[in-house]
């Protein structure tokens, strides 16, 4: 299984969803600041994400993009 | 299989000025998906409302009109009428049909016109400051109850599903949420029922979504999402309202 997770940090608007909706609470706030002012978004552990999709499904944003190939 | 999470084409590539945790890009996102899978991209038309979700033609990538105040299911009548094979959905906030547009609701819904309302329930006007919505919490703090919604005063909310339920004319009604992810792909399912069921010409269908809005609630995304959980979902129970259809 491949799986690739890509976060647009230019489009975060660090509402936290995504956090919260990542059933391996794989997901942290960065400590830089993107271009609006907010801390985007970034993953902790790219080996450890499924793929799920769970993310994406709740980001207002749609900053991030999952591939997931198995 | 390769599964690929990414922009449906529905949507242009314009970034969406909502507030951070708005439900309305939510489900901007599953329409877009929607109009993708079913393939009516090149013949759908987008109602655009008044509220904050009045530039949603610069976020969809299909044609759309931006109707007066209350007027999208008029507008919407009328162009299906004319070009009865065009798929034209209208996407209405709480102030925008539940209180100015309720007369062209009802009559829409109880005429049986075929198309599909996306009616975003978020308890508030947001666009304009966070004033009482119809739809607005009894006791629920805004810039025009500063001491929350009395109903003896203010009456209490409506519940528009459960009201249109009662009409003959349509066809598919149901409630949903985009609070969590359970609820956002449930969201998903209903609205894609919905547009299936106009492109099988079988009338009129409505999808409530319940959203959070952060900003006009005075509160962070996440605890605008459990409020929805635990003030708004017991007052507007999400489910099937009616549905005259055995479409999977």
């Amino acid at each position: 299984m491949k799986v690739e997770i890509t976060i647009d940090e230019s489009l975060c608007k660090a509402c936290a969803y995504c956090i919260e909706a990542c059933p391996k609470k794989n997901l942290e706030f960065a400590s830089n600041i993107n271009k609006s002012g907010y801390h985007p978004v970034k993953v902790k552990d790219k080996s450890k994400c499924t793929g799920c999709g769970m993310c994406y499904q709740v980001c207002p944003e749609i900053a991030i993009i999952v591939e997931n190939e198995s | 299989m390769k599964r690929v999470y990414k922009r449906p084409e529905g949507l242009s590539k314009t970034i969406m000025r909502y507030c951070p945790g708005c439900g309305h890009s939510i489900v901007h996102r599953i329409i877009g998906e929607t109009i993708d899978e079913l393939g009516i991209r090149e013949k759908t038309i987008a109602i655009a409302p008044v509220g904050c979700s009045v530039f949603l033609y610069e976020y969809f990538n299909c044609d759309s009109i931006q109707v007066a105040h209350g007027r999208a299911p008029a507008v919407s009548t009328g162009i299906k009428r004319v070009n009865p094979e065009l798929i034209v959905f209208s996407y209405q906030g709480d102030g925008d049909l539940a209180a100015i547009g309720t007369a062209e609701l009802i009559h829409s819904a109880t005429r049986g016109e075929n198309f599909t309302i996306i009616f975003i329930n978020n308890a508030i006007y947001g666009m304009t400051g966070g004033q009482q919505a119809p739809t607005t919490m009894p006791g629920q703090k805004t810039t025009t109850n500063p001491y929350g919604r009395d109903p003896k005063l203010a009456g209490y909310p409506i519940r528009v599903s459960e009201m249109l339920a009662t009409l003959d004319g349509p066809v598919y009604i149901e409630r949903t949420a985009v609070n969590k992810a359970v609820n956002v792909l449930k969201t998903k399912k209903a609205i894609k029922k919905a547009f299936q069921l106009q492109v099988e010409k079988k009338g009129f269908s409505l999808i409530e979504v319940l959203a959070p809005c952060p900003t006009g609630w005075g509160i962070s995304p996440l605890k605008a999402c459990e409020y929805v959980d635990k003030v708004m979902i017991p007052y507007y129970p999400l489910g099937v309202y009616k549905d005259l259809t055995q479409v999977k």
